[in-house]
Order: C-alpha cells, then structure tokens, then sequence
C-alpha cells in the first residue's frame, strides 16, 4: 500500500517523478468523471489533462489529513464545468427520510444475465440518457465506493441532496433499462 | 437483511464498473509533459526577474558612487561651503538622482510586464 501523504511531502521538496504514481491511479476514474459531463471523449481527456496540471500546481495546498481522491476529483469535476461553462447542481429542500438506501430493481438480475458485450453497450447507453448530474452521483458511488460525505465535498452539496440525486438516479436509470431490456 | 442490501449494492456497482473508462495510452505523456515544461519555463521567469533585480540593484550602486564621488570631489576642490549651497545641489546632485530614479522606475516596470507576459504563457 503506497503512501500518498508521503509520495506528496516528496513532490513539494522537488521530486516530480512521483507524481507519476498520482497520474497512474487517478487517470481512469478522472477521464470517466470528465466523460460524464463533457460527452466527449477528446474534451474528457483535455480536461483530465489540465486537473493533473492544477493539481500540481496547487499541491501545497492540498491538506495532508484529507483523501488525496477527493481533493483531485473536486477539480475534475470543477475543470470538466468551466470547460463545458455550465454548473449543473443545486441544493434541493426534499424530505429525505423518506428515501430508502438500497432500493431493489429486477432489472440488475436481468442485466447480469445478458452478454458482456451487450450489457457494456445497454448500461452505456442508458447512463447516457440520464441527466448529468444523476449520472455523475452514480459515478463517483458506485465505481469507487466514495462515500457520500466525499461525494457532498467534491460536487459542493449537502449529503441530503446527495442521497436524494442517488436515490433518484437509481430509479431514473431502472425506467430506463427496463423498455431497453424488454426489446432484447 | 444487511447483506442483502450489500448484495444489491454489490450488483449494481458490477454492472456500472464495466463502464468505467481507460484514459489513452499517450494521456499520462501528455501531463508529465506539460508539468516539465511549465517547471523548467517557471525556473526561467525566477532567472529573468533575479537579473532584472541585479541590474537594477547595480544602476543604484552606480549612481550612489557617483553621487560620493562628486560629492567628495567637491570637498577636496575646497569648496566644502558650497556642500550646503543650494545652486551646487540643484546643479551636480538633483539630475543624478532623478535620471537613476527614472530608470530604476523603467527597469522595475519591464521587469513586472516580462514576468506577467511569462506566467501568462503557462496559462494558456
């Protein structure tokens, strides 16, 4: 296990090479983020490419006792807006209580039954029909176990509105699939 | 029931990892690129502005030496008297100082502009 906090107090005495650990184990999951809001794949990696450079840049700012992942990724997803120049979240007042965490929907169990290739190419489609900002909550979730404390931190909302977007994007994405896989 | 909400947790992040995007072969190229060459392009403008600094630095140097130096001639000409004389002042003194000052002014101006225009270019 690589010690961030290390490799970053080794970056700001001047060791540049080690940056490359952060370029390496960030790259992938920034590209899907700037994918998720750009749309384009050329934009996405443009973006990615001038968040390394600002996070670089800024390094001295970053607070040790913070993740490194969320620090990186808040400038993603600033760097992919200013580039798109929109902002896509607001705060909403909705009774969360209501909202349950895990929700069950038939169409996972159909999904994981359907050819690789075929299941990549549905969920893809349908994740693109979803708006962006449901979209990029299920994102930062679901394909690194961020949680939703660091998920509120990197797209500046409160975690109420969080479990909201989360809770709406599952059920979005269900009503979605759901006519896509009856066509199957 | 714990588990049974991790099983469908579970499920659902499967099905969207497949998603997860590859970033290029040549991306991280591109950044260590870009970072070398803004580092070594910043140690550049830290160069331009030190020598700037030097060579306002040498202009005051030189013009203090002069100012002592006519100062010192006009005591040793015995004419100490006219150290305090206003016409003697205005004469020899003012016009060193004013042209120094001037051009210290212009140098420290150039010097500020080259390393905006500098940073500027990194940015872009």
């Amino acid at each position: 296990m690589v010690d961030e906090k290390l490799l970053i107090k080794r970056i700001l005495k001047g060791d540049n090479a080690s940056f490359s650990y952060f370029v390496d184990t960030y790259q992938d999951m920034a590209v899907t983020i700037a994918y998720r809001i750009c749309g384009n794949r050329q934009d996405a990696e443009d973006v990615v490419q001038n968040s390394f450079v600002k996070a670089y840049h800024n390094l001295h700012t970053f607070k040790v006792q913070s993740k490194f992942s969320t620090w990186f990724y808040r400038i993603v997803y600033n760097t992919a807006l200013t580039h798109i120049g929109s902002s896509l979240f607001k705060n909403e007042s909705t009774d969360y209580t209501q909202i349950e965490n895990n929700e069950y929907y038939s169409e996972w169990d159909t999904l994981e039954q359907i050819d690789l290739n075929d299941r990549k190419t549905i969920i893809n489609d349908a994740l693109l029909k979803l708006p962006t900002d449901e979209n990029i909550v299920l994102t930062l979730f679901y394909l690194e176990d961020n949680s939703i404390k660091d998920i509120a931190s990197i797209i500046n909302l409160t975690e109420n509105n969080v479990k909201v977007k989360l809770h709406r994007a599952r059920k979005h994405l269900a009503e979605i699939l759901k006519p896509m896989l009856q066509n199957d | 029931m714990i588990m049974d909400n991790n099983i469908k947790k579970t499920q659902l992040k499967n099905l969207l990892a497949e998603t997860k995007i590859e970033a290029s072969e040549n991306l991280k190229f591109r950044i260590v690129q870009q970072i070398n060459t803004e580092v070594a392009l910043s140690r550049k403008t830290e160069q331009v502005v030190n020598s700037s600094f030097r060579s306002i630095l040498l202009i005051v140097c030189v013009v203090t030496i002069i100012i002592t130096f006519a100062l010192y001639s006009i005591y040793f000409n015995g004419v100490e008297g006219s150290l305090v004389n206003k016409e003697s002042f205005y004469l020899y003194i003012l016009p060193f100082c004013s042209i120094a000052s001037f051009v210290a002014c212009l140098f420290a101006i150039d010097t500020k502009l080259r390393s905006k225009k500098l940073k500027r270019g990194f940015k872009s």
